[in-house]
């Protein structure tokens, strides 16, 4: 199927498309953001230890999350561009090559998914928010782990299998309104080379790679949706026949298909993927339910129940609870009810994994209510704290600190938060549609009754949580 | 809150948890009650009401005194409120004399959570001094 002539493509607009597909681009772009992170380190290790006054934890926690699940929701996965980790990787490749294959059992998401649960909780339990130190280790530690893995493992293998972040934005991306495509696909019908995989090597010396191809193993011709794709735009330098774009699509049409997919296979058959939906969708409420009022009362009555005062073993409850417990019952009921009321022949199981993916959109959309809120609120902090380093540095070129300058006022705010969980909530209701229509085009009422019964119930608690009263402490079980 | 001026400015919780990194660390960054260096060595009482701290405006009642128990007077005191979480604007105001080496101030809590109050006073003869305050679980309104 030929490219639609009124498609937007974003290597086509004027400088800004040209910077794209300009080979060095993505250095480029990494550049500031590797800088960035440095500054982030050092203020975070010998800067002020109050969170407000620290460029680590505001950048970390205020800014930087705000605008990734901004740009995803306006955009695609331009933060795995201008992906900083990746820029160190890339100098440390010229001095040595990796040497082994990443296991076999471990290519999944099963360790990546682990990972951003893992995060989710040491978030929690130490309070990363709230200590520039710690954010600091975390932002150095990331860069070791990139370095450690990539520099045994050949291709991306830290981008593809191991990172936390990389996961989020693979996964929000499927929502995101821009994919890496091909233009033509009757160009790559007769395109003998494959260059956009395979990349191009030194006829001279087989060993010196010119241009790379796709390290994430996405075949272009084969690739379908944002799943796995850094928006490296490797692929758009190596295809000799610039028939790769960045091509506007409906978003989060690609949950609502089940094709095999280049790199990934089938998404009905890959429960990783569906875990990795299960836990972004459930981990946002989860997320969110950390800074609100209510939290600290039922974390006392369960500190009680379980007779400690340890805030560990409490906290994995409530994990345990939000990831697992939460999930295997809404989704179990809602499988085996639209199961046996539309007398589909798939398992429980599959249903599950089937119909995990039509929560993303609604997930995304309390990523979106929560990262935002915190972004538009102190969306001017950066001004103060940037003049506060400077002065503290000796160095006050911007002047005194305006502290007074924070950010948007609730009153905006909070609409736009409505309007995020709506709009995500609408977005799972059209995903479960359209897969209870393939699933059984007669009965699909009955199947996407239960789902749509799931999404709501969601929506509900996304918004009983995101109204209720802020209420950000680190100090639930100082009563024991 | 009597008597807070004495605590570190991390939680005993966090502080069993993180002790053995903190003890690292503290070779080259303080955390605790922040005094600045070469600032002399007083004793702050600090007493904030209502009980329990709630959004909105408190009172924040200081008394500063020597080791030996001596009041100081005449110093210049301002009080400042941070959140523990980013991306929140400071609230801040100025302590006035109210007795010997007593000050009272209000500060308006905005936000409910987990707060740090700092205490900076310029003491005659140019000294400067400063603490600081956790004040944990300010409560909604």
């Amino acid at each position: 199927m030929a490219s639609d002539p009124g498609e937007f493509d974003l290597l086509r607009v004027p400088v800004l498309g040209a910077f794209l597909r300009w080979r060095h681009a993505r250095t480029i772009s990494q550049i500031p953001l590797f800088l960035v992170s440095l500054v982030m380190v050092v203020h975070g290790l010998f800067g002020p230890d109050l969170a407000p006054k620290n460029l680590a934890t505001t950048l970390t926690w205020v800014h930087f999350r705000g605008a990734l699940v901004l740009v995803l929701l306006a955009a695609g996965n331009l933060f795995c561009l201008s992906c900083p980790f990746m820029f160190v990787r890339q100098g440390a490749r010229k001095l040595f090559r990796p040497r082994f294959e990443w296991p076999r059992p471990l290519r999944n998401k099963w360790v990546a998914v682990a990972l951003f649960a893992g995060i989710l909780f040491v978030y929690e339990l130490f309070d990363l928010w709230s200590d520039p130190w710690w954010t600091a280790c975390l932002i150095a530690g990331y860069f070791a782990a990139v370095l450690l893995v990539d520099g045994l493992f050949k291709h991306a293998v830290f981008c593809k299998f191991v990172c936390p972040i990389g996961q989020f934005n693979f996964i929000a991306a499927t929502v995101s309104p821009l994919e890496v495509k091909v233009r033509q696909p009757s160009v790559c019908g007769a395109c003998k080379t494959t260059d956009c995989i395979r990349g191009r090597r030194d006829p001279h010396n087989g060993l010196t790679i010119l241009q790379r191809g796709c390290e994430l193993a996405l075949f272009q011709p084969r690739k379908t949706g944002n799943m796995d794709c850094t928006f490296c735009l490797e692929c758009v330098n190596a295809c000799p026949h610039d028939n790769i774009g960045i091509l506007s699509r409906p978003p989060a049409e690609e949950l609502t298909i089940d094709p095999r997919r280049s790199g990934i296979g089938f998404f009905s058959r890959r429960a990783d993927l569906a875990a990795l939906s299960i836990v972004f969708t459930f981990g946002a409420l989860l997320n969110a339910f950390g800074m609100v009022s209510p939290v600290y009362s039922f974390e006392r009555w369960l500190g009680g129940l379980m007779r400690t005062g340890r805030e560990a073993p409490v906290l994995a409850v409530i994990f345990g609870i939000f990831l697992v417990a939460a999930p295997v019952a809404l989704l179990g009921l809602a499988a085996w009810i639209s199961r046996a009321w539309a007398g589909l022949r798939a398992g429980v199981g599959q249903l599950v994994i089937r119909y995990a993916y039509s929560l993303v959109p609604l997930g995304f959309g309390m990523w979106l209510a929560h990262y935002s809120f915190h972004f538009f609120t102190g969306l001017y902090t950066i001004v103060p704290l940037t003049q506060n380093a400077l002065a503290s540095i000796g160095w006050p070129i911007l002047g005194e600190p305006r502290w007074t300058m924070v950010g948007l006022p609730l009153r905006y705010v909070q609409p736009l938060e409505m309007g995020f969980l709506l709009l995500g909530f609408a977005g799972s209701l059209v995903v479960a549609h359209r897969l209870a229509e393939g699933e059984s085009p007669e009965q699909h009422l009955r199947v996407f009754a239960p789902w749509a019964a799931v999404c709501a119930i969601l929506l509900v608690a996304s918004v009983w949580l995101m109204w209720q009263p802020m209420d950000m402490r680190a100090t639930f079980l100082e009563f024991s | 809150m009597y008597l807070r001026s004495f605590l570190p400015s991390v939680s005993h919780g966090r502080l069993k948890r993180v002790a053995p990194v903190l003890a690292l660390c503290s070779l080259f960054w303080g955390s605790g009650c922040r005094t600045r260096p070469g600032s002399p060595e007083l004793v702050m009482h600090c007493e904030i009401t209502p009980q329990p701290v709630r959004v909105g405006p408190a009172s924040i009642a200081l008394t500063l005194a020597t080791q030996s128990g001596a009041p100081v007077s005449g110093a210049s005191v301002k009080i400042e409120g941070d959140m523990t979480h980013p991306g929140m604007g400071p609230v801040f105001a100025q302590a006035e004399a109210a007795g010997p080496g007593k000050y009272a101030g209000t500060l308006d809590f905005t936000m409910p959570g987990d707060w740090v109050v700092s205490v900076q006073a310029s003491l005659p003869g140019g000294a400067r001094f400063e603490r600081r305050i956790n004040v944990r679980g300010v409560a909604p309104r």
